[in-house]
């Protein structure tokens, strides 16, 4: 009951920030206008409007995310409520669990909005497709796990230097592959060196089926859940990691 | 104890990932949601271009396109197009067109404005190159695999009258061990194998056929021009069977018969 609570407090105090209605206009507006800037797809005019879309609403829920996520432990010690709740009886851990969960559910409730308003967009040019639906929920996969790690940085880290590793991390997630390939065909240390770097580190790339779904491949349920297990496996790491950080952090 | 239990999910939890991410791969090859290699799956200029631009994109490539055309057709800055058409490329790495245009630009525009030889067949192998690219980042586009095909067929195999710089050019292929009518049939029956209903690769494969089989007659070699020249009858007769209206199909056809039952 109490991480209820701690739960609903945080979406609310999420939702009211500015930069949540700014993304969500934002990205409203720029989704709904891209009918308009498709004047040089020649032909791939529905493709075009499907990336951008999936790529805006990728951008703004991952900004809200950070956004929130970077200061979840900052703030609270700022202002001298950690203190009080936790001295109450709830644990570190589920401070920690009711604080991510809060952030994803505002993530969610912007997803949807930005979904919506996609949804109508294809809908007026006539090319509505449900496969856009399993896009998104890799979306939001993929911002919750950037979430659960920011999440863990926030225990230990100021708010522009974990804003900053969320996003080198965001950018290397999606050039795993890319990178990995350099590894190929290496010795084996050096083949293994990479693997293991590149475990750690987690792949974006997963999660990214704008491509296929644009140009009309079904993306399947075996796939979908695979992607969700993967990306709950490290969201499971990372929460560990946050509240093993979080049970030594001074807080007063 | 606890804290070995804690390390021990830890490993445990992270060894999970490598056997799932390779069923991830397996799954987006199987499936083709992905189609080129690891490697080449994403590169960072997909990630500047496409993702962190967002909603973005479309208006920067609009911006892009319309300058491009004052260049391509009004100013005939063929040199700054190279630049404009590789940011376009990051932009819409996917969108076969820009890599058609751009390779046509150096390959045809530019190398046709600079004066030596060695100047054009730097431009040619840059739009060879580039047009490679495209084919890496959008494998089975038929645009782009017939377009690869012509520039060995035309741009290097073109008769002396109208591109007199081409025999150069064979010659600096040569060197590289590659012959151009090989390399324009290879490219060109990639390009029949992916649209099978249509014979605009099929004629283009039949054209190298012929020209294999005339080479072959002017070098004095008996056993390779016959072989060919079946290879051309067969390669008509299949655009026939295709599209059964095609005049030009009708026409080679009839006369690669002729020509083969007279020599007999």
């Amino acid at each position: 009951m109490k991480i209820l609570a701690l739960i609903g407090n945080t979406y609310k105090e999420s939702v009211r920030q500015p930069v949540f209605f700014v993304l969500l206009i934002g990205g409203a507006i720029l989704i709904y206008t891209s009918p308009f800037y498709t004047l040089f797809a020649f032909g791939g005019e529905t493709k075009m409007i499907k990336d951008m879309a999936f790529a805006t609403i990728t951008v703004c829920s991952l900004l809200l995310a950070l956004l929130s996520a970077s200061t979840v432990v900052v703030d609270e010690i700022e202002s001298k409520r950690l203190l009080t709740l936790i001295s109450k009886p709830l644990t570190r851990s589920e401070f920690i669990f009711g604080k991510f969960i809060g952030i994803i559910f505002s993530v969610f409730m912007a997803m949807a909005i930005l979904t919506l308003i996609f949804v109508l967009t294809l809908w007026q040019i006539g090319e509505l497709e449900p496969m856009i639906f399993r896009g998104m929920i890799l979306i939001y996969t993929k911002v919750a796990l950037l979430t659960a790690i920011s999440v863990a940085i926030s225990t230990r880290m100021p708010v522009i230097v974990n804003i900053v590793i969320c996003i080198l991390l965001f950018i290397l997630g999606y050039l795993n592959n890319y990178f990995f390939g350099f590894f190929e065909g290496r010795t084996f240390f050096v083949h293994s060196l990479g693997r293991v770097f590149f475990t750690i580190i987690p792949n974006l790339e997963n999660f990214n089926v704008a491509a296929a779904i644009a140009v009309g491949t079904p993306v399947s349920i075996r796939y979908l859940l695979s992607t969700i297990l993967y990306g709950i496996v490290y969201m499971v790491i990372a929460l560990l990691i946050a509240i093993t950080l979080f049970q030594k952090r001074e807080v007063a | 104890m606890k804290k070995m239990a804690f390390y021990l999910l830890f490993i445990i939890l992270f060894a999970s990932l490598i056997p799932l991410q390779e069923r991830i791969n397996r799954l987006r090859e199987e499936e083709k949601l992905i189609e080129v290699e690891i490697f080449e799956a994403t590169t960072p200029s997909d990630v500047w271009g496409t993702l962190l631009l967002g909603g973005f994109r479309g208006i920067a490539v609009n911006i892009l396109w319309v300058r491009a055309m004052r260049l391509q057709w009004i100013e005939e800055d063929f040199l700054e197009l190279v630049a404009l058409y590789g940011i376009i490329q990051a932009l819409q790495p996917r969108f076969a067109l820009i890599w058609s245009f751009s390779s046509w630009n150096m390959a045809y525009n530019i190398a046709g404005q600079v004066d030596t030889e060695e100047e054009k067949w730097k431009w040619i192998q840059a739009g060879v190159s580039d047009l490679e690219k495209g084919i890496k980042r959008n494998p089975g586009n038929f645009r782009l695999l017939l377009e690869l095909g012509w520039f060995y067929f035309d741009r290097m195999g073109g008769e002396a009258v109208r591109r007199p710089d081409a025999p150069f050019h064979r010659r600096q292929l040569q060197k590289k061990g590659r012959d151009h009518l090989y390399m324009a049939l290879y490219w060109f029956e990639r390009a029949a194998k992916v649209e099978k209903d249509t014979i605009i690769a099929g004629r283009a494969v039949a054209q190298v056929f012929e020209r294999l089989a005339t080479r072959a007659e002017k070098e004095g070699q008996l056993e390779k021009k016959v072989f060919y020249q079946k290879k051309t009858l067969e390669r008509w007769r299949r655009n026939l069977e295709i599209d059964p209206d095609d005049a030009a199909s009708q026409r080679h056809y009839q006369r690669w018969r002729e020509k083969i039952y007279m020599e007999r």
